[in-house]
């Protein structure tokens, strides 16, 4: 569903009326950039100003976005690239707890660092794929940290089924893992 | 920070992404980021709206910046999509209708209802609030299922990943119809469930109506809170008077969650078991006295 609205969309851009396709495209995209962003920044506002760049690039591409043979691949970068440059740039004026320091690119090898990334850009797609309920329940436990409990009530339904969904979500996730070191 | 080594096992993997990634928490936010880009890319100075923290007077000016973006994507485009992610979000439509969309939803209506219909294409869940019309009847189509609408109010659950698609019905009328089985005409606290795989659409008494729409209501959670606190809360809550006998009852503390739409009856009644009152009902007014 989602590659095949997608890609109509970015044909769409280089026509008229771009800004409400482009709005559209906002809308689809806004939620995979933050999660994605987020994985480098410890601040929902650092996220968001990075996120408004990345879409203000996109906003000047357009013309040539459909033109892209990895669209994703190539916002991933964008994102990557403009989180670790407002790093760098607030790194001066904010001081980072130990575990708040981000992988610094030259402080690996550049294999390792690529292999960072593809296994990030997996985990994002794998996750992206949960069927709906399963991935709902999946973000509420695993990355918001709520308890079964607590989402069973949040969702009106059994702690038991909380159980099975955040199984399921496990043994597909681990397997797309396994999948890509093979 | 380590940096992942190929011999780490998925789990600590998985542990490792999940205890950084965050998503999107509300509507708002995501607007709020649009603005920024706005902002950006017309080089011009919109006043800052502060972005986490939450005022009344935040929450009117973004909800304003909704509407206005709205009403002007009318004038340029043929159709409207609001999708939702990690949050919920109310939609108003161009009659007046109300949508509030649930996690992981999607929704696509005309930007004008201009034709003989009222259109609205629903994916994942959504609580309709419809303005009655009967010379234009607002149509639901939610997979398999098309929802015809009489101007009401109605909760429908069709994730894709479900075996069934639910309707559940609050106020009004609704007929349900998927082609193949004809038409079902719903009255209040029933619900339809139309099931994929056997293709049956299936008549149900909603005994869980407040079950159904409870994911969308506003939850009631009182932590150590003074039963005049809490009276006063009901009393804005529910539309109703509560009046406490006596000086010293008002002052006495519970803790308690109501979560699943409980009427102020059974809210008096389980506290009512917990504290030292009784309660009854005199001319419309709640009245709490001391045992």
């Amino acid at each position: 569903m989602k590659t095949g609205k997608l890609a109509s969309l970015l044909f769409k851009l280089t026509e008229e009326n771009a800004e409400h396709h482009f709005r559209e495209l906002f809308h689809l995209l806004y939620d995979p950039f933050f999660r994605t962003a987020s994985y480098y920044l410890p601040e929902d506002e650092w996220v968001q100003e990075v996120v408004s760049d990345v879409f203000l690039i996109l906003w000047k591409e357009k013309d040539k976005l459909h033109t892209l043979d990895n669209f994703d691949g190539y916002c991933f970068i964008l994102i990557k690239n403009g989180s670790l440059n407002y790093l760098a740039k607030i790194k001066n004026t904010l001081p980072l707890t130990e575990s708040e320091q981000p992988i610094i690119p030259g402080s690996i090898s550049p294999e390792e660092n690529y292999l960072a990334d593809e296994l990030l850009q997996t985990y994002l797609d794998s996750v992206e794929n949960l069927p709906l309920r399963c991935k709902e329940i999946y973000r509420l436990v695993k990355e918001e940290g709520l308890s079964y409990k607590e989402v069973a009530d949040q969702l009106r339904i059994s702690p038991k089924t909380v159980d099975a969904q955040i199984q399921k979500a496990m043994s597909i996730l681990k397997e797309k893992i396994k999948n890509y070191f093979s | 920070m380590k940096h992942i080594q190929p011999e780490n096992d998925p789990d600590q993997i998985i542990n490792h992404f999940s205890g950084r990634i965050r998503s999107t928490h509300s509507a708002a936010d995501a607007e709020a980021c649009y603005q920024m880009f706005r902002e950006k890319s017309t080089g011009k100075k919109t006043k800052r709206i502060p972005l986490f923290r939450y005022g009344i007077a935040a929450a009117i000016v973004l909800l304003l910046i909704v509407s206005a973006f709205f009403l002007k994507n009318a004038e340029q485009a043929k159709t409207v999509t609001v999708t939702t992610a990690g949050y919920t979000t109310t939609v108003t439509l161009p009659d007046g209708s109300h949508i509030q969309l649930g996690h992981y939803s999607e929704i696509e209506y005309p930007c004008a209802f201009a034709k003989a219909t009222r259109p609205v294409k629903l994916t994942g869940k959504a609580y309709f609030d419809v303005t009655h019309n009967p010379d234009q009847p607002f149509i639901v189509t939610a997979g398999e299922v098309t929802i015809q609408v009489l101007g009401t109010q109605f909760n429908v659950n069709a994730y894709p990943e479900n075996p069934y698609i639910k309707t559940t019905l609050l106020e009004g009328s609704v007929s349900i119809n998927d082609k193949s089985n004809g038409t079902l005409l719903l009255h209040p606290n029933e619900s339809a469930l139309f099931w994929k795989e056997s293709n049956r659409l299936v008549r149900e008494q909603a005994t869980d109506v407040q079950q159904d729409i409870a994911w969308r209501g506003k939850k009631l959670i009182f932590n150590n809170t003074t039963l005049n606190s809490i009276s006063r809360e009901l009393a804005n809550h529910f539309n109703i008077e509560i009046e406490i006998t006596g000086p010293v009852l008002g002052r006495y503390r519970f803790t308690a969650r109501f979560e699943n739409g409980e009427s102020p009856e059974e809210i008096l009644n389980i506290l009512q078991a917990a504290g030292n009152f009784t309660w009854a009902k005199q001319d419309n007014k709640f009245i709490l006295k001391h045992k």
